[in-house]
């Protein structure tokens, strides 16, 4: 959390460098992490681009901090969509099925200290979910953002919000099975983007 | 209608599914727990256990390398936001500019009817 939210941003709108600083270390790492999971390849430059818009809309700015967020996410999102667009090409997450089970199982006495996964494993097991239900999760966890507020940001009711928020997690749980390979995540994975498709209309 | 027969190894592995489904359900105060990383790996439903790994790892402290452009970042900002001032400034001049020409007109245009009027009240206009 930045402390005393609305004093930085103030300060970050009078272009005080420490406000500017304190914002940027803030979200960057997590906007960087969304666009990863969306697109790996043009997460790096999407990233700049989104900093670029937010200084520009930054002076005329007023809200709290979740709809800081809220709005630095939707300008990562249109951005994103826009290059993607301009490449004329679908999303490129980085997904391989095999690099991904780091998961212990529960009795493994080694799940102590591995407590925490890898980033980019988490990612690339996320870029494996239907692309609507992966970037409702991606938006829930990095942005910190309730239904309502990702709903707005992608542009779909709270209801197939949530169902897809739904989905995702219980697929998300049986990716994580240290034997999900033995599913076949091919055939899943085309019987939920059918249903996806199903919901979302 | 004949119904399709399950070898004994089929039953279970769809009875095994059923039960992994019902495992896998979830409510939604412990989803929004779940996603917003308010449940400790050990507390998260054993089916979400990886679930809660993921979550933890998507928000751990930055990465060195996610931090590395900050100073190009922040300059970059920062000039950007100047450049921006500079250019609200400048709009809010020409702004100012164009409705001191609009007011200049307009009295003008009020002053030049009174005129006419206070001229052509006093006979003054050269009549044809």
């Amino acid at each position: 959390m930045i402390d005393s939210f609305t004093d930085t941003l103030e300060a970050a709108q009078d272009g005080d460098e420490h406000a500017i600083a304190s914002l940027w270390r803030e979200l960057n790492p997590r906007v960087l992490r969304y666009l990863r999971g969306r697109d790996h390849d043009l997460a790096d430059d999407v990233a700049s681009e989104t900093w670029i818009a937010v200084a520009r809309g930054l002076p005329q700015f007023e809200g709290n901090e979740i709809e800081f967020r809220a709005w630095v996410f939707t300008i990562a999102r249109n951005r994103l969509i826009d290059a993607q667009r301009r490449a004329q090409r679908l999303p490129m997450p980085f997904a391989d099925p095999a690099t991904f089970a780091t998961q212990p199982a529960p009795d493994d006495p080694a799940r102590d200290t591995i407590d925490t996964l890898d980033t980019d494993a988490a990612l690339r097991v996320l870029s494996l979910l239907v692309p609507d239900q992966a970037e409702v999760l991606l938006l829930r966890i990095l942005a910190g953002l309730d239904v309502q507020r990702v709903a707005e940001i992608v542009g779909k009711r709270p209801g197939t919000v949530r169902v897809l928020q739904h989905r995702g997690l219980r697929r998300l749980a049986e990716l994580m099975r240290p034997d999900h390979a033995d599913d076949d995540v091919i055939d899943l994975r085309v019987e939920e983007q059918d249903d996806e498709r199903r919901v979302t209309r | 209608m004949t119904r399709p027969r399950l070898s004994q190894s089929e039953f279970d592995k769809l009875l095994a599914r059923l039960e992994q489904l019902d495992e896998l359900a979830l409510d939604d105060g412990t989803a929004n727990r779940l996603l917003a990383g308010h449940l400790h790996v050990d507390d998260a439903p054993q089916a979400h256990q990886g679930t809660a790994l993921a979550v933890a790892a998507l928000t751990a402290p930055p990465h060195p390398h996610e931090l590395a452009a900050q100073r190009e970042a922040v300059a970059r900002l920062a000039a950007e936001l100047a450049d921006e001032a500079t250019r609200r400034a400048r709009k809010r001049r020409a702004l100012r500019k164009t409705r001191r020409v609009a007011q200049l007109a307009a009295t003008s245009m009020i002053g030049g009817a009174v005129l006419l009027g206070g001229l052509a009240a006093a006979g003054a206009l050269p009549v044809r």
